[in-house]
């Protein structure tokens, strides 16, 4: 059984961005694509992931539009935007350059300094 | 696109969603992941149960929607009016009298503060008073007295053309003498340069104000009335002024009842009807000699880059005939009074 892992806080929103850039979906796809990507080990607190989600909407990094769901249920799909893309990108090359520079500071050892 | 489209398209990106609309967004996630527990084996009321206590009720998700869009503390200040709206019609004794106190309470301090303003703060009603001056000379063994001067025509001009000054008015105090009525009255003046409309920015209240017109070819006789020159007490207003004569310098009202200090009216008219009768020689008043045309007295505006005129060189250099021929006197400025 793997261990569930906590979400660093200021991530989300970039993995909301990640999971709406492979299809549109509606919020709690987007929430499942997530824990689905993830190995079902990311924790995501839902009163955090839908405060994401309006913020990224108002910021016109994603697109919100009306469909239905594989229910047959009313339900949002939201899209990325062409500024959403940029900002992934960008989110994106922080991260794995700041997870790089951590990673390696944590991996030096004492005779290779 | 069209412009409709692009205005639609403006309006989604900018105007917030409504209560319908995310209530609606949260409630299919809501039964989704109800759906989802139900497939897992939880029995259907156990995962609405559930699915309320984790996710929450979608009344309550206006509220995060509002708040993640910034616009939760608008939605407070109107909770907040509304109720004190609701508490004051409740209380229509109390709200009379809260609203009597604020209303008493604001007419008195706007009133205190105008009062305060017109008289102390912003005594003078014209265009950038606080850069209007009069240039003086003061005897250097005497800084106490002071005096205004008079100048050359083309000093004056030389004065309007430096750049801290951005209007120059020529000004001199006289005396006239009202006929019309059983007796004669003595009432003081102002001749002013034609730009004297201009220079203060002040509209008249009747007619109009003296105009640069007046000073065409060889000047015009027109007069202004100050307020101080329209009795008020005794109901009746000068209806007609007749312009002064510019040989024996008086001026008669018709309908005229001056029981209010006909010595206090201040009258103003255009300097050009009195330039010939200034003395001739003296530069500076009480001097004997210097050129033969004269120029009034000066009041100063100083253009808005220039804070102050005080020691202004560009201003000291255009009337350097001055310290010639009084070599004791010093140049300096006041601020102004009102001519």
């Amino acid at each position: 059984l793997t261990k569930p892992v906590e979400l660093p806080q200021g991530t989300l929103e970039m993995l909301i961005l990640k999971a709406v850039s492979l299809g549109p979906l509606h919020g709690y796809g987007i929430l499942l694509r997530i824990q689905q990507i993830s190995g079902e080990r990311l924790e995501i607190l839902q009163g955090s992931f839908y405060t994401a989600i309006y913020r990224l909407e108002r910021r016109g990094w994603i697109k919100g539009k009306w469909g239905e769901s594989e229910n047959n249920r009313r339900a949002r799909f939201y899209s990325l935007s062409a500024a959403g893309t940029r900002q992934l990108k960008a989110e994106t090359d922080k991260w794995t350059d700041m997870a790089a520079v951590v990673a390696g500071i944590l991996d030096k050892k004492a005779d290779e300094i | 696109m069209s412009l409709l489209a692009a205005i639609r398209k403006l309006w989604d990106a900018i105007a917030p969603r409504t209560h319908r609309d995310v209530e609606e967004e949260f409630r299919s996630t809501l039964e989704a992941y109800q759906e989802d527990l139900i497939r897992q084996g939880l029995p259907e009321e156990e995962a609405r149960r559930k699915a309320r206590i984790d996710l929450g009720r979608p009344t309550a998700q206006n509220e995060t929607y509002r708040d993640a869009i910034g616009l939760r503390l608008f939605d407070e200040l109107g909770g907040d009016i509304r109720y004190g709206l609701r508490a004051l019609r409740r209380n229509p004794g109390f709200t009379a009298v809260a609203v009597l106190s604020l209303a008493l309470g604001i007419g008195a301090t706007t009133a205190m503060f105008s009062l305060i303003y017109a008289v102390l703060l912003h005594p003078f009603p014209y265009d950038g008073a606080d850069r209007i001056m009069n240039p003086v000379v003061i005897d250097q063994q005497h800084p106490d007295q002071w005096s205004w001067f008079l100048l050359a025509k083309a000093q004056f001009d030389d004065l309007r053309l430096a750049a801290p000054v951005d209007s120059a008015l020529g000004f001199d105090n006289g005396g006239l003498e009202i006929t019309g009525g059983a007796l004669p009255e003595d009432i003081q003046c102002t001749y002013l340069t034609e730009n004297a409309g201009t220079f203060f920015g002040v509209r008249p209240l009747l007619g109009r104000n003296i105009e640069p017109s007046d000073a065409e070819n060889g000047g015009h006789s027109v007069v202004v009335l100050t307020s101080a020159a329209i009795p008020t007490s005794s109901g009746e207003r000068w209806k007609l002024i007749t312009p002064p004569t510019p040989s024996s310098g008086s001026c008669r009202a018709a309908s005229h009842s001056m029981t209010a200090s006909a010595s206090a009216m201040f009258t103003c008219l255009p300097v050009s009807s009195r330039v010939s009768t200034f003395p001739s020689g003296p530069t500076h008043r009480g001097s004997s000699s210097g050129p033969a045309s004269h120029w009034p007295p000066p009041t100063l505006r100083s253009s808005p880059s220039c804070a102050s005129l005080h020691n202004s060189i560009p201003i000291v250099f255009p009337i350097t005939g001055i310290s010639r021929c009084s070599p004791s006197s010093c140049l300096t400025s006041r601020e102004l009074a009102a001519p």
